[in-house]
C-alpha cells in the first residue's frame, strides 16, 4: 500500500543570481513500512526534497508544482496550522547534524513532553514523562538521563534522542536527512541499526537521504538516485545494485569500495555536478558521462521504465 | 561552572541555598568576585536608603540644623552645606530618587525592547526593517543629551526622568535582542522544533526565548548603572526634581558652586556615592556578561 506518493514536485530557491531549480519534476512512491533511499551529490536537491515533504523550506524557497499526498492528503494543499498537526504526528523529521537540533536549553524530558503535549494536549504530564522514559529506554539512552542537558549527551546519543523524537507520537513516515553524516563510521552503523529497529518497532515508513550509496544498499528497499533536481534512476535495491542502467549510477557504484574485488580501487566521478543556475541544455550528467553521444548534449531524456518499478533517465536505454 | 549548577542537586530551603550559592561566587573567578562585591554594594547602599527616614539623624531636607558651611566634625561627620543642612543626612537619603527611576526605568526597557527585538527580528522583512530603522535612529544621539531633551520638554519628576531614560535605552536591548535572534533562528534546533510541530509563538518563546535571556541579564545590570548615571546627570542640571528632594545629584550642583570656598565635603560626599553605585551596578553587569556570555561558554562535544 502506498502511504507517500510525491508527484512531478518542482521547487525553486529565489537568490539575487537567478532562481534555481533545485526539484525539478521528481515523482516518488513509498510503501507502507518500507524504506527508500534518495541518494546523490552535494547540492543534487536530495535534502530540499526532504524539507519540501513537511514543508519546511527556507524563506527563498517555495514548491512550484506537483502534489505530495500522504494517506491520500496532498499536503501541499493543507494550511500551515494543519501542516503542524502532520509534523511530529505523521511525519517524523531527522535532522543531519544532531549536535545543533537539540534546544540548548531544554532538558531532554522537556523535548518529548513538549511534542507530546503540543499534539495531544489531553496528556497528562505525567503520562508523557512516563512515555519518554520507555522511548528514551528503547533508543539507548538511559532514562534517568532525561533531566540532563543536550550539551552533556554526546553526538551519537543525541541523534539517538532525535530518533526518539521523531518516532515518539508513532508517525508513518519518518524522514531522516543525512542522519549519520555528522557522526564516526561505527557510530553510524549503530544509529541507521536502530533507525531500522525502530521502523520495525513501529510499523513505520522511512525515507533515508544519503549521499552514501553503501548505507542505501544495505538497508533499503527502493532506491531512488538523484543528480542535479532529477531523478535519474529509481527501483528496487536489488534492481540498483545488480542491474545499475544509468552512467551516473554505475559511476556511483564504482565509488563504492568493494570487498569482493579488492584489486579494483574505488574510482572517483571525473568533474563536477552542473551550475544550477547553468545547467548544460541536454542530458545534465552529459558533460560527466564516459557513454554520451550527440544527442545527449541537445536533448533532455525522460525518466521511462525499464522491467517492474525501474525506471532510468538515459537515452542509452531508450528514454 | 555549567557543571557546579547542574550535577550538585541543592535539597536546602530556597533562600538558604541561593545565599550558599552567592557566597560561593567568590571563588569562581574574577567574574563571581566582581557579582559579589557589586551586589553587596548595591544593596548595602539600596538598604541604606531605603531605611533613611529611621537612620539619618536629622531631617535631610530642614536648614540651620547646624552652622552655614561647617567641615565635617564629631556632630556634622560630613559637615554642613551653604544653608546649614546636615550632610550625612542628605548622603543617606540622597540615593532613593535614583534608584526609583533605576528600578522603573530598567523593567521598562526590558519589558518594550525584548520582545519588539524578539519578534522583529524573527519575522524579519519590512517590519524589522522599519523598527531597526527607528531604533539606530534614537541609538545614535548621544545617551544623556537626548535624555535632557526629553526632560527639558516634560519637566521635572520621577516619572518623566523614568521615561527620557526609557526612550533612550530601549534600543540598546533591542539591538542585543535582535541579533542574537537573528543567529539563533538559522539553527537547526529551531527548524527542528518546527519539524515536531511547534507553531510560532512556542518558537519564540520557548526555544528562542531562553537563549536570549542570558545576554538580556547582563545588558540590564549595566542598563541600571547607566540609568543611575543618567538620572544624577539629569538632577544635576536642575531637570530631575523639586530643589526641596534630597538628591545626590542635586547636592552635586551646590557643592559645585560652593567648592571655590573651600568646602569640598558638599560635593565629595554625594559624588562618592553615584560612583558606587554606579560602580555596583557595572562589576554585576559585567560580572554576569563574563559569566553568561555565550561566546565564552566551552561547548561539549
Amino acid at each position: 500500500m502506498v502511504l507517500l506518493n510525491v508527484n512531478s514536485l518542482t521547487t525553486e530557491y529565489r537568490t539575487e543570481a537567478g532562481v534555481i531549480r533545485a526539484v525539478d519534476d521528481v515523482a516518488l512512491s513509498v510503501e507502507r513500512t518500507s524504506m527508500l533511499g534518495i541518494v546523490g551529490e552535494s547540492g543534487s536537491g536530495k535534502s530540499t526534497l526532504g524539507l519540501s515533504i513537511i514543508r519546511l523550506l527556507p524563506p527563498m524557497g517555495s514548491i512550484v508544482k506537483g502534489s505530495i499526498k500522504l494517506d491520500g492528503k496532498d499536503l501541499l494543499s493543507l494550511s500551515e496550522e494543519e501542516m503542524e498537526e502532520i509534523r511530529g504526528r505523521k511525519i517524523g523529521y531527522i535532522f543531519q547534524d544532531p549536535l545543533t537540533s537539540l534546544n540548548p536549553v531544554g532538558k531532554i524530558k522537556d523535548h518529548f513532553v513538549e511534542l507530546i503535549t503540543n499534539h495531544e494536549p489531553d496528556t497528562p504530564v505525567e503520562q508523557a514523562v512516563e512515555r519518554t522514559r520507555e522511548l528514551l529506554a528503547q533508543v539507548g539512552i538511559s532514562p534517568e538521563r532525561m533531566d540532563e542537558y543536550p550539551h552533556q549527551f554526546s553526538g551519537g546519543m543525541r541523534q539517538r534522542i532525535m530518533i526518539g523524537l521523531a518516532v515518539a507520537l508513532r508517525p508513518d513516515l519518518i524522514v531522516a536527512d543525512e542522519p549519520t553524516t555528522a557522526l564516526d563510521v561505527i557510530v553510524q552503523a549503530k544509529i541507521l541499526g536502530l533507525l531500522n529497529d525502530m521502523q520495525k518497532t513501529y510499523d513505520a515508513a522511512v525515507v533515508l537521504i544519503t549521499h552514501n550509496l553503501g548505507i542505501v544498499l544495505e538497508r533499503c528497499d527502493n532506491i531512488a538516485v538523484m543528480y542535479a533536481g532529477q531523478v535519474v534512476e529509481s527501483g528496487s535495491s536489488t534492481d540498483i545494485y545488480g542491474d545499475p542502467l544509468h552512467p551516473y549510477t554505475r559511476a556511483l557504484l564504482d565509488t563504492t569500495p568493494n570487498v569482493e574485488l579488492n584489486e579494483q580501487k574505488p574510482k572517483a566521478i571525473p568533474g563536477t555536478p552542473p551550475d544550477l543556475l547553468n545547467l548544460p541544455r541536454g542530458c545534465r550528467f552529459e558533460p560527466r558521462c564516459p557513454v554520451a553521444f550527440d544527442r545527449c548534449k541537445s536533448e533532455i531524456p525522460d525518466l521511462i521504465r525499464k522491467g517492474s518499478g525501474h525506471d532510468v533517465r538515459c537515452f542509452r536505454e531508450g528514454g | 561552572m555549567r557543571q557546579g549548577i547542574t550535577s550538585r542537586s541543592d535539597k536546602r530551603w530556597f533562600p538558604v541555598s541561593a545565599i550558599s550559592r552567592f557566597v560561593a561566587l567568590r571563588n569562581k573567578g574574577v567574574a563571581g568576585l566582581a557579582i559579589f562585591v557589586g551586589t553587596i554594594i548595591v544593596l548595602s547602599i539600596s538598604l541604606m536608603t531605603v531605611s533613611a527616614p529611621w537612620i539619618s539623624p536629622r531631617d535631610p531636607s530642614a536648614i540651620n540644623v547646624g552652622p552655614v558651611l561647617a567641615s565635617p566634625s564629631i556632630d556634622f561627620p560630613l559637615g554642613t552645606d551653604h544653608l546649614g543642612r546636615d550632610m550625612l543626612s542628605r548622603v543617606i537619603s540622597g540615593g532613593s530618587i535614583m534608584l526609583q527611576v533605576a528600578l522603573l526605568s530598567v523593567p521598562i526597557c526590558l519589558f518594550v525592547g525584548v520582545p519588539i527585538g524578539l519578534l522583529a527580528a524573527y519575522i524579519g522583512g519590512t517590519p524589522e526593517k522599519v523598527t531597526s530603522l527607528v531604533m539606530d535612529c534614537v541609538y545614535a544621539f548621544p545617551g544623556l543629551i537626548l535624555a535632557i531633551a526629553i526632560a527639558a520638554v516634560l519637566g521635572p519628576g520621577v516619572f518623566n526622568m523614568t521615561l527620557a531614560i526609557v526612550v533612550v535605552y530601549i534600543p540598546s536591548y533591542y539591538r542585543v535582542v535582535r541579533s542574537q535572534v537573528l543567529s539563533i533562528k538559522e539553527l537547526t534546533y529551531v527548524d527542528a522544533a518546527r519539524a515536531i510541530g511547534a507553531s510560532g509563538p512556542s518558537i519564540v518563546f520557548r526555544y528562542i526565548l531562553p537563549s536570549v535571556l542570558p545576554s538580556v541579564i547582563a545588558v540590564s545590570s549595566v542598563n541600571f548603572a547607566d540609568a543611575i548615571l543618567t538620572a544624577a546627570g539629569l538632577t544635576f542640571i536642575g531637570l530631575g526634581l523639586p530643589v526641596s528632594t534630597p538628591d545626590w545629584g542635586w547636592d552635586l550642583t551646590n557643592g559645585r558652586q560652593l567648592l571655590p570656598s573651600g568646602a569640598w565635603w558638599v560635593m565629595a560626599f554625594p559624588g562618592i556615592m553615584i560612583v558606587l553605585l554606579a560602580l555596583g551596578f557595572t562589576l554585576v553587569g559585567e560580572g554576569l556578561n563574563e559569566l553568561l556570555n555565550p561566546k565564552l561558554e566551552v561547548q561539549v562535544s
